[in-house]
C-alpha cells in the first residue's frame, strides 16, 4: 500500500471510516469490519488479527446485550426483565452499533499502519507549513515531557522522598513532580525558542519540502475513494440505512451500500495482499 | 581573516551583580579550530552565545564583536551553533524534521531543501537514523543530529559548547573525528567549548582560558598546557610529562616520549582495600522493558560491602542506568535476587539514595535552601539540618541561589547535599562528574571517598575513567547487560588492555602497573608516588 501516495492511502480509510460512521447499515457494518480485520490481519499477522477478531465481537455481543436493557422498542419481544420488554430488534440495533464501533477502531488502526505520522505531517504541512511545525513540536515534546516526568519522579523517590504509598501521598507526589515539570518544560521551551531563533526561524516564508509528487494511480484511487464516499451519503440518505424498529427492515440500497462499502476498503486488502504475497514468493529470504 | 573577532567584549546578565565576562578578546582566523576552556562557571557558554547575537543571553553588553569583519547582528546564518543538552535544542519529533529544520526556515525552495538535507545525511553517515524519533536515539547520535542540524545550512562558523560531556570515551572519539572533519575538510571555523581535553586540545590551533569571565591564556595548545593554571585542564601526556620538552599532547606522543626516555619498567601496583561487611548484593538480576524484549540487565551479580567505593564503567546505553534504578528500587527485575543489608529491600534496615545523572530533577523549589527544607519537612526531618548540610558541603554561599543558575559542579554538590539529606547507607550515583571540569569532577570524588570513610558505601556508574581510576576502590566494567571484572581498582586498570585510562594507554607494555598520571610521573622521574 505504500506504493500510493499517502493522500491516496488517507482518502481509502476516511472512505471506509465515513460509511461505517454515518451509513448506519448493518451488512455495510459487518463488511467493513472485514475488511478491516484483513488488513490488520495482512500488516500484523494472524495473531494480531486474533486479537481484533475476538475484541471485535466481544464488542458487539456486549453492545447487543446491553442494547435491549435501556431500549425497549421492537415488535418481537424475547423477555422481560423488571416488567421491561428485551426485544429482538433492540438487539439487533445493539448488534449494528457494535459491528459499527468495531469496525471504526480496525480501521483506525489500520489506518495507523497504512499512514504514518511523518505522512500526516507531509500533508498538513502542504496546507499550512505552520501547523505542520506546530504538530510535529508537539509530537517531540510530549515524550520529552512524559521523560521529565519519570526522571523527576524517580529522583525524588531515590533521595527518600514520596516513600508513603497513600493516595494523599500520591497527591503530594502528583503535585510536586507536575510542578517541577510545568517549571522544566517553560525551561525547554526558552530553549527550543533560542534553538529556532538560531536555525533562522521566522526570517522567511516557511517552505515544506517533504513531499510526494501524486502520480495518475494515486490520482484515481483518491478519486474513485472520494467518488465511492460520496455516492454512498447519497444512498444513506434514501434509503440505504437498516430500519430495526418496530421491526427488521433492510434498506432498500443496503446490498449497495455493503458493495460500496466491500469497495472502498478493497484497494487496501488487495495492495497489502499483493505484498505479502510478493514477500513470500518472490522476494530472496535472508 | 579574522572570522570572529571580539574585544574589550563585557557582559553580565540581567540579574547578576558581578558580570559572567570582563574584557574578553577572542579572535578565530578563517579555518581556526580553538578551544575554549575554563572551570564550570567561567563563562564559556556566554561567550559562544555572544557570538551568535540570535541567541544572545539578556543583560548588559559591552565591547565589539566582529563576523569576517563585520559588526555582529542577528541574523547570522554564517554562524552554526550546537547546545551542550541537544534535547533543549530539538524543536522536531524526528530526525528528518530536526535536519530539515533550518533550510526550510531559509526561504530556499522545496528541491534545495532537500538537496542540502541529502547531502548532509549523507556526508555524515545519518541514512540509517533519518525516520527515526528523536527521543528514541542515544545520546552519541542525539549530538550527531544537534552537529548536522547546525551544518546543514553549511555555515561558515561552528560554535559547539561543551559537545563531548555527555558521551562515552569511544562516542567522544567518532564526535572528534567528525569536529576535525568539518575543521580540516570543509574549512569551517570550530570554536569548542570543552572540559575534557584527551580528544581536541592537540589538535586545535589555539586554546582559550577563561577565568572568572576573564582570559588568563591564549596560546597554541603546546603552549597552554605548560602554564600551571591550565595544567589540571591539559590531557593525560601532558600532565604525566609536565616538565619534558616538548611537551607530549597525545597518548601518540606520551608513548613515544617514554619509549625514548629512561624510566621505571614497573610501579608497585597500589594496595586495594579490604572490605568485609556486604550492604549490597545482586544475584542474576534480570530486567526488560517489555516481555519478551531484550535483557537490559542479563543476569547482572554485584556485591557491594560497607565503606566501598565502586565504580561501574561502561559505554552510553550499556544499561548501567538502569541498574542503577533497579538496585534503587525504581524499577523491579523480572528475575533475580536482590539483598539490601542481608534483606529483602522491603525489609532492609539499610536506607539506599540516588543520585541522578540529570541532578536538577531534584530540585523542586526556588532556592536550594528552600528545597532542602523542603525535602526535609517531607521526610519529617528538623529544618535545621538544611544548614548543617550547606555548611558539610562548603556551599553555605549557594544556599539562596536558584538551582537552575548553578554552574554543572555547584548544581552537582548541591544535588549530592540534597540525596545525603535522607542519610543513606548506601548512595547509588548516575554519571556523577558529567560535564563537569576535572577540578569540579575531583571535589565530588573526594566527598564521596569521605562518605565511604564514614562506613558508607558508594557505587557510581561513570564513563569516566580517569574519575574511576583516582577515586574508587574497585571497579567494574558493565557490558552486555552483566557487570564484567569487578576487582580492586588498581587490578582492574592494572590488567586493562584498551579500555583503560590515557596514562593507562600511554603506559601500555612499558611501563607495568601505571594507569595514573602520577604513576607515570613516578616512572619517568623515578621517583615515588603518593596514590
Amino acid at each position: 500500500m505504500k506504493a500510493f501516495h499517502p493522500l491516496a492511502r488517507l482518502a481509502a480509510t476516511t472512505a471506509v471510516l465515513v460509511i461505517l460512521m454515518f451509513c448506519r447499515s448493518v451488512t455495510a457494518a459487518a463488511v467493513g469490519l472485514v475488511t478491516g480485520l484483513c488488513c490488520i490481519g495482512l500488516t500484523d499477522g494472524r495473531k494480531s488479527l486474533l486479537k481484533w477478531l475476538g475484541a471485535s465481537l466481544l464488542t458487539a455481543a456486549l453492545m447487543a446485550f446491553i442494547d435491549p436493557l435501556v431500549s425497549h422498542r421492537g415488535m418481537t419481544v424475547l423477555l422481560f426483565v423488571n416488567g421491561r420488554a428485551y426485544t429482538l430488534e433492540s438487539m439487533l440495533y445493539g448488534l449494528e452499533l457494535g459491528l459499527s464501533l468495531g469496525g471504526v477502531t480496525v480501521w483506525l488502526t489500520a489506518g495507523r499502519r497504512l499512514i504514518s505520522e511523518r505522512e500526516m505531517l507531509c500533508m498538513m504541512g502542504r496546507l499550512s507549513p505552520k501547523l505542520a511545525l506546530t504538530v510535529s513540536m508537539t509530537l517531540g515534546f510530549i515524550p520529552r515531557l512524559a521523560e521529565t516526568q519519570r526522571r523527576i519522579r524517580d529522583a525524588q523517590r531515590g533521595a527518600g522522598l514520596f516513600a508513603d504509598n497513600s493516595p494523599t501521598g500520591r497527591m503530594g507526589e502528583a503535585m510536586a513532580v507536575f510542578t517541577a515539570c510545568a517549571a522544566r518544560a517553560a525551561e525547554n521551551a526558552a530553549g527550543a525558542a533560542r534553538s529556532m531563533n538560531a536555525r533562522g526561524f521566522g526570517r522567511h516564508r516557511l517552505t515544506y519540502s517533504d513531499r510526494r509528487k501524486l502520480r495518475r494511480a494515486d490520482i484515481i484511487l483518491t478519486a474513485a475513494e472520494v467518488l465511492l464516499t460520496a455516492v454512498s451519503l447519497v444512498f444513506a440518505a434514501l434509503g440505504g440505512a437498516t430500519e430495526f424498529y418496530p421491526a427488521l427492515k433492510f434498506g432498500r440500497y443496503e446490498p449497495a451500500l455493503a458493495v460500496i462499502c466491500g469497495a472502498a476498503g478493497l484497494p487496501a486488502v488487495i495492495s497489502l495482499a499483493k505484498e505479502v504475497i510478493e514477500w513470500k514468493l518472490y522476494l530472496p529470504k535472508g | 581573516m579574522e572570522a570572529v573577532s571580539a574585544k574589550g567584549l563585557s557582559f553580565r546578565h540581567n540579574t547578576a551583580k558581578k558580570p559572567a565576562l570582563e574584557g574578553v578578546r577572542l579572535s578565530a582566523a578563517a579555518g581556526e579550530l580553538v578551544m575554549l576552556m575554563g572551570s564550570s562557571g567561567s563563562g564559556k557558554t556566554t561567550l559562544l552565545r555572544l557570538l551568535k547575537p540570535e541567541i544572545a543571553p539578556l543583560g548588559e553588553v559591552s565591547g565589539e564583536i566582529r563576523i569576517f569583519g563585520e559588526k555582529a547582528a542577528a541574523p547570522q546564518p554564517k554562524v552554526g551553533y550546537v547546545p551542550q543538552h541537544p534535547e533543549e535544542g530539538f524543536v522536531s519529533d524526528t530526525v528528518r524534521g530536526e535536519i530539515m529544520f533550518a533550510p526550510e526556515n531559509a526561504g530556499l525552495s522545496p528541491e534545495e531543501v532537500r538537496r542540502l538535507t541529502a547531502e548532509t545525511v549523507s556526508r555524515f553517515g545519518l541514512g540509517k537514523l533519518l525516520t527515526r524519533k528523536l527521543d528514541g536515539l542515544s545520546g552519541g547520535e542525539k549530538q550527531l543530529v544537534s552537529l548536522c542540524a547546525a551544518m546543514v545550512v553549511q555555515p561558515d562558523i561552528l560554535l559547539l559548547d561543551e559537545p563531548f560531556s555527555r558521551l562515552d570515551p569511544v562516542a567522544a572519539e567518532n564526535m572528534a573525528a567528525l569536529i576535525l572533519r568539518v575543521n580540516r575538510e570543509l574549512g569551517v571555523t570550530v570554536i569548542v567549548a570543552e572540559h575534557s581535553a584527551e580528544q581536541l586540545f592537540a589538535e586545535c590551533d589555539r586554546v582559550v582560558f577563561l577565568e572568572n569571565g576573564r582570559v588568563t591564556a591564549d596560546l597554541p595548545p603546546r603552549k597552554a598546557a605548560a602554564l600551571p593554571a591550565v595544567r589540571a585542564y591539559a590531557p593525560a601526556a601532558a600532565r604525566a610529562f609536565a616538565n619534558a620538552e616538548p611537551l607530549p599532547l597525545t597518548v601518540r606522543e606520551g608513548r613515544e616520549m617514554l619509549a625514548h626516555s629512561e624510566h621505571l619498567v614497573e610501579v608497585p601496583l597500589p594496595q586495594g582495600k579490604v572490605f568485609t561487611e556486604k550492604v549490597l548484593e545482586a544475584d542474576g538480576l534480570r530486567f526488560a522493558f517489555t516481555r519478551g524484549g531484550e535483557d537490559i540487565l542479563d543476569g547482572t551479580d554485584i556485591v557491594l560491602h560497607k565503606g566501598e567505593f565502586l565504580a561501574l564503567a561502561g559505554a552510553n546505553g550499556s544499561g548501567k542506568t538502569t541498574l542503577l534504578r533497579v538496585l534503587a528500587g525504581l524499577a523491579r527485575p523480572y528475575a533475580g535476587k536482590l539483598m539490601i543489608g542481608g534483606k529483602p529491600p522491603k525489609k532492609a534496615a539499610l536506607r539506599v539514595g540516588m543520585l541522578p545523572q540529570e541532578a536538577a530533577d531534584l530540585f523542586l523549589q526556588p532556592t536550594v535552601l528552600e528545597d532542602y527544607r523542603y525535602a526535609l519537612r517531607a521526610m519529617g526531618k528538623p529544618e535545621n539540618m538544611a544548614e548543617e548540610m550547606l555548611a558539610r558541603l562548603g556551599a553555605e554561599h549557594l544556599g539562596n541561589m536558584h538551582p537552575y543558575d548553578l554552574s554543572g559542579g555547584e548544581l552537582q554538590l548541591c544535588a549530592l547535599g540534597r540525596v545525603l539529606l535522607c542519610k543513606p547507607d548506601i548512595l547509588l550515583a548516575d554519571e556523577p562528574t558529567k560535564g563537569l571540569d576535572p577540578i569540579s569532577a575531583s571535589r565530588i570524588g573526594h566527598l564521596l571517598k569521605e562518605l565511604c570513610a564514614e562506613g558508607k558505601a558508594v557505587l557510581a556508574v561513570t564513563h569516566d575513567l580517569e574519575f574511576a581510576a583516582c577515586h574508587a576502590d574497585s571497579c567494574a566494567l558493565f557490558c552486555g547487560g552483566r557487570a564484567e571484572s569487578l576487582m580492586p581498582s588498581p587490578h582492574f586498570f592494572a590488567r586493562a588492555g584498551f579500555y583503560s585510562t590515557a596514562a593507562g594507554r600511554i603506559s601500555r607494555g612499558m611501563v607495568k602497573n601505571a594507569y595514573l598520571t602520577e604513576h607515570l610521573q613516578a616512572a619517568f622521574g623515578g621517583g615515588t608516588y603518593d596514590r
